[in-house]
């Protein structure tokens, strides 16, 4: 729609700097992109962040003060190579705050709130959907919505791009609380229900790739019984503690998500957990365990543990593994043709005893909320929208991501070379990540990585063959068999009071069903035997599941509503 | 203290001076069997403490791979070498050694300060005060009206708000008041008063002479807590310049280990376990070393019957 | 004030040999005829004045950094958010503290909390202490010291390490502890797999984490013990052991004494972030302790729940208050220190 004109620069343009109005959604832009920069190549059909030419969002001197996560990569922010390259570009000044990251961040950025400590934005900082809705309705965040149909050209232009992510963006009021970020991982959205098997095994021991869950299990009795690891230290099957079983093998028999295991089946929402497919995948994965066909600690390894598994010195002793990717139990780093994880690849889902063969599928994972969220101490939240919006422009992506241009960093693609899709590359990619420090932020930023942006890295078997593997094996194995959207569960937000009630009745039933879920799967249970099965039941009909599906339920209107 | 280094512990001296007294059959197997115990207990830590040091000097994927056991595998100083890449490494290691010695300074005067009225006999209110004392451990405030009043007091992201508020363990006052309490009698009070000395006088001049290795113990612990800790830092410092080490060994070897389904990007898992791998070991090591140097410097206190010898000298 | 003999027994027990002690029953009266004042009030105050002056600083630092922000408990009886603030958060009494003990897991929650503390305060108290003991027996110095070192070094291990050696050495495939048990011919055990011996693994590496450090406290009180008396007893023909226990040992008493007060005080927590790292889906009969608990319910909550965490903080605080003033009532009659 914006595409063409171009008079006006920008993340900006001309109004931005001026009035702090922003009154209507509906009313016309007030600013329009900047020219496509000159000499980027695309893919054809590419969607995706553009490369464009800009001007400054404003010629005053502003500055705002906004609240980070400390990083090793990232360095100081506010030297940091990056921060110095947007401040030039969008004539915004930060005053960066940091805070130690990670789990302990949100006790700190809670404890700024309580004193009233309060900055201009929080970047970075992982906000949950319903504390940007609690806070929003106490008028701490201010809405964005007006700015952002107002403002953010990038981002309206993803999401056209992304029809449903309006609709992510808003809390159940629809409101809009904070700037968000994209990040469609193809490849993620399999995650869960990827699971790997030793190629060159299965070739030795003479079957072909099992399609079913008995050709599966057929496969493992014979990668044991061959000893391919020799000296009996075969393990057939790896799994470790951070790496469910259940998110792979349940969906032989049931749709199964993995924890908190909801689903949504014609509009009611329902838990996997205590169903009698469940019990049926339950018998079977129990069924390899007990015959030796899954290694012993595979509720209690450590992922370095995992690792020692993986990467034992002389020859593999791993059949398969459920694990998200291959770099969580092999050294992946290597460009030896030979090197190990060559010998993996992904296993497509298994078909059950009736027929049920899917993958679970994350439908909603590339939208993440709460990247830069204004809070109402910002006086200009509309300059603040601008240059988030800024950082959703192509060349700003890139050095977000990999430092400034350059033959170590980031180049714009040469016309010919082949994304990771087998299309026109826009970019190549050869940054350092070990050695490289306050050059970029590391996806702290706002970004906009549509899948089209992400395989346009120009695709090269030495660097990204990993990458690559995982897309087409998403594309072979497991998108064909993902469920209908309509039934996995969205993400929703809760009010205070929900919230509240929810936190105390998932900690326990997560604790009760991993608990029974091992103990199955170990026979410190009997799947078999009906009484442990009842009473495993009715624990968790104990513990509140009606009323944890009741505020589920609540949530899940309140979604679509 | 003249007489401290002469006062050898009684066995010393006994060979000394080749007391007639002999070590009794019973005594030679005790003391054989306190010598293998303390050995084999000594090779029980000794060994995960060798595993850590070889480990940060070995190749990553060796490591990784559990080829290094006990000695190095594919020697290297890069995990070393890596931690000068990163400044904000540097300036906490800078940082820790300040909250710590100064953090233990501060701490240590307030709690003799604390202690010796509080072990001394007959002190009206005495009772009254401990139990203020001793309610703190069981209750605070919480997070949030801690960190109220640290805001209040205009602590904030300041090198203070490291020190002040954990100026102070009631355990240590608590600790130290009962050594005061052994160690020194009411007779040397009471002598004191007869002698004319004030209580700062007598605590100056007799208590704190008399009190140095409950001082060592103090400074060490205040030191070790300060050079361990991570939350205050945490909660309430914003500003890289200032964090301590741990804030650091925290982020590397708790905080990256993230959920893998948690992570959109592979690579940067990969990655950061990478970093982790890397820096692990040899940031433990770092952590390490200067609370090991500065031990023999509060054992040289640990002297038998330094207290009452010099007393009698 | 009180005369010097009465007190000599409280104030300096290990002075004196151990067959000159006090009875209980003469302790105890001593202690009566201790307690009358002998002068008046004022003039006690007033002549202690520079006690006083010296306590000063600390009561001020008390008030400010543990008294001032004490208010915040009643957040425990609100809903509090950080936007209202603790004065604006509504009322809610005891809600949070209902919503705890009727919570599902409550009685799990309060009885591997118990169980797992009790456990290594019973197998972890005395270790230090017999270290001590040992290490202020030994003769060589650089053995001395050198062991010294080297059992303090732990302590700054961090615990993700430990956990990480203790899941190598415990792994079922390759771990020595899985070896030494094959030699006897059992099959390998998953260690940290089972619910039964989480405790045993969670205390004794803590034992080995700390000891030495635990140590330190008690060496320190081992130099006041004069060694006249060790020359003493070795004239009338005392044996090591007999002098270790009944000259070291009493010096070390009143320490101890105090530190169990202190460590029964704190009965419903254990070391949060080593549980934690411990847990796994096996385990969890055992291995879910209230600060995990508090912790899980903190992230898995969508948005933080300060007043439950506070109301759980609290109902520990009684709890822990009541048996420390307990445990001080039974260590004043029983044993020679106390905290008050």
């Amino acid at each position: 729609m914006l595409a063409g004109g171009g008079v006006l620069s920008g993340c900006s343009g001309s109004g931005g700097s001026g009035s702090g109005d922003a009154s209507g959604s509906g009313v016309a832009p007030k600013v329009t992109p900047g020219p496509k920069t000159a000499g980027v190549l695309y893919p054809p059909d590419y969607v995706g962040p553009i490369a464009r030419d800009l001007k400054p969002i404003t010629t005053e001197k502003v500055k705002f003060s906004i609240v980070v996560p400390q990083d090793l990569k990232v360095g100081d922010w506010s030297t940091n190579a990056f921060t110095k390259w947007l401040e030039q570009r969008t004539g915004i000044h930060i005053d960066f705050r940091q805070v130690a990251s990670g789990d302990d961040m949100m006790t700190k950025v809670n404890a700024m709130i309580a004193a009233g400590d309060i900055p201009d934005a929080f970047l970075a900082v992982p906000w949950s959907r319903s504390q940007l809705y609690l806070f929003g309705q106490q008028g701490l965040f201010p809405d964005l919505s007006a700015h952002i149909d107002g403002y953010a050209v990038n981002l309206q232009q993803a999401m056209k791009d992304y029809p449903d992510s309006r609709k992510l963006m808003q809390a159940p009021d629809k409101k809009i609380y904070s700037f968000p970020s994209y990040n469609d991982c193809y490849h993620c959205r399999a995650g869960r229900g990827r699971a790997y098997l030793n190629t060159q095994w299965v070739e030795k021991v003479g079957l072909a790739t099992p399609k079913t869950t008995d050709e599966f299990r057929e496969l493992l009795t014979a990668f044991k019984k061959a000893d391919l690891g020799g000296n009996g230290r075969t393990i057939p099957f790896a799994g470790y503690k951070d790496s469910p079983l259940d998110t792979y093998f349940m969906n032989s028999f049931l749709y199964n998500p993995g924890e908190p295991w909801l689903f949504v089946k014609d509009g009611k929402v329902d838990v996997t957990f205590n169903k009698d497919e469940w019990r049926e995948g339950l018998k079977f994965i129990h069924g390899l365990y007990a015959d030796g066909l899954i290694n012993k600690d595979a509720f209690t390894a450590d992922s370095d543990q995992m690792r020692k598994y993986g990467t034992t010195p002389g020859q593999a002793i791993v059949g398969g593994a459920r694990v998200y990717s291959l770099g969580e139990f092999l050294d992946v780093a290597s460009t030896d043709p030979n090197a190990r994880y060559r010998q993996y690849t992904a296993v497509p889902p298994l078909e059950g005893p009736n027929g049920v063969r899917q993958a679970t599928w994350d439908y909603f994972g590339a939208l993440g909320v709460g990247t830069l969220v204004i809070t109402k101490k910002c006086q200009r939240p509309e300059l603040l929208v601008q240059w988030a919006d800024c950082q959703m422009e192509l060349q700003a992506i890139l050095r977000s991501s990999f430092g400034p241009q350059g033959p170590n960093t980031w180049q714009w693609a040469k016309a010919g070379d082949l994304g990771l899709e087998g299309k026109q590359a826009i970019y190549r990619q050869n940054y350092d990540w070990a050695n490289t420090t306050g050059q970029f932020w590391d996806q702290y930023g706002v970004l906009y990585r549509s899948r089209g942006y992400r395989s346009g890295e120009r695709y090269n078997s030495k660097g990204n063959a990993l990458e690559k593997g995982l897309l087409d094996d998403t594309q072979k194995y497991y998108e064909p068999y993902k469920q209908p959207q309509e039934m996995q569960f969205p993400p929703v937000a809760l009010d205070q009071d929900q919230a509240a009630q929810e936190a105390e009745l998932s900690t326990n039933l997560n604790s009760e069903v991993n608990l029974s879920f091992a103990k199955f799967v170990t026979g410190r249970l009997d799947p078999n035997d009906d009484t442990a099965w009842n009473d495993y039941k009715d624990r968790v009909t104990k513990i509140g599941l009606k009323s944890y599906l009741e505020v589920q339920q609540a949530g899940y209107e309140a979604y679509h509503g | 203290m003249s007489t401290t280094e002469m006062n050898l512990a009684p066995d010393d001296r006994r060979l000394g001076t080749g007391a007639p007294i002999q070590d009794t059959r019973s005594d030679k197997i005790a003391v054989a069997c306190i010598y293998t115990a303390l050995g084999l207990f000594c090779l029980a830590i000794l060994y995960p403490i060798v595993y850590v040091a070889s480990a940060s000097v070995s190749n990553t994927s060796k490591v990784a791979a559990g080829e290094v056991w006990l000695w190095p595998v594919g020697f290297t100083l890069d995990a070393y070498k890596a931690i000068f890449d990163y400044k904000s490494i540097v300036t906490g290691f800078g940082n820790s050694v300040f909250y710590a010695v100064a953090g233990a300074l501060v701490a240590t005067v307030l709690t003799l300060l604390a202690a010796y009225p509080l072990s001394r006999k007959g002190l009206p209110g005495k009772g009254l005060i401990m139990a203020a004392f001793v309610f703190t451990m069981m209750f605070s405030g919480g997070l949030i009206p801690t960190y109220l009043v640290v805001d209040q007091l205009g602590l904030l992201n300041t090198r203070w708000a490291m020190i002040l508020p954990a100026a102070l363990a009631v355990w240590n006052v608590i600790i130290t008041r009962t050594y005061f309490m052994v160690t020194i009698p009411e007779e040397l009070v009471e002598a004191g008063k007869v002698d004319g000395c004030s209580d700062f006088g007598f605590f100056w001049r007799i208590v704190l002479p008399l009190s140095k290795p409950i001082i060592a113990v103090n400074l060490l612990f205040y030191a070790v807590g300060q050079w361990n800790s991570f939350f205050n830092a945490l909660i309430y410092l914003t500003n890289e310049h200032l964090f301590p080490l741990q804030v650091i060994l925290r982020q590397i070897l708790i905080q990256s280990k993230v959920d893998p389904s948690q992570m959109a990007d592979t690579s940067k898992l990969m990655h950061l376990k990478e970093l982790q791998e890397q820096l692990k070991y040899s940031l433990i090591v770092i952590g390490m070393i200067p609370p090991l140097l500065v031990y023999p410097f509060v054992q040289k206190h640990f002297v038998k019957g330094a207290m009452v010898g010099s007393l009698k000298g | 004030m009180t005369g010097p003999t009465e007190t000599r027994a409280d104030t300096q027990p290990t002075a004196k040999p151990p067959a000159a002690r006090q009875s209980p029953e003469a302790r105890r009266k001593g202690r009566v005829e201790a307690a009358k004042p002998a002068l008046g009030l004022g003039l006690r105050i007033r002549r202690n004045w520079q006690l006083y002056a010296m306590l000063a600083l600390p009561l001020i630092w008390l008030a400010i950094f543990a008294y001032w922000p004490m208010y915040g408990v009643i957040i425990a009886f609100k809903d509090y958010n950080v936007v209202s603030g603790i004065w604006g958060s509504p009322w809610v009494g005891m809600k949070y503290f209902e919503r705890f003990v009727e919570s599902y897991q409550f009685w799990r929650l309060i009885k591997n909390t118990v169980f797992l503390h009790v456990y290594e305060l019973v197998a972890t108290f005395p270790l230090p202490i017999i270290l001590a003991l040992c290490l202020n027996t030994v003769r060589k110095k650089w053995f001395s010291r050198s062991a010294q070192l080297i059992t303090y070094a732990p302590h700054f291990i961090s615990t993700v390490v430990v956990v990480g050696l203790v899941v190598v050495l415990t792994n079922p495939n390759t771990g020595v502890a899985n070896k030494v048990i094959g030699l006897f011919g059992f099959g390998p055990v998953d260690f940290l797999g089972d619910a039964g011996l989480f405790r045993h693994i969670y205390v004794w590496s803590g034992a080995w984490q700390t000891m030495g450090f635990a140590a330190i406290i008690y060496l320190a009180a081992l130099t006041s013990v004069p060694p006249e008396l060790h020359e003493a007893a070795i004239v009338d023909g005392a044996s090591r052991l007999r002098r270790m226990w009944h000259i070291d040992l009493p010096a070390i008493v009143p320490v101890a004494v105090i530190l169990l007060i202190l460590n029964i005080g704190s009965i419903l927590s254990v070391g949060f972030e080593k549980v934690l790292l411990m847990q796994n889906n096996l385990n969890l009969d055992t291995a879910e302790v209230i600060d995990t608990y508090v912790y899980k319910i903190g992230l898995a909550s969508a948005v933080p729940q300060f007043s439950y965490a506070t109301a759980i903080g609290l109902f520990r605080s009684v709890i822990g208050l009541v048996l420390l003033v307990l445990a001080n009532t039974f260590a004043r009659r029983f044993a020679k220190s106390s905290l008050w």
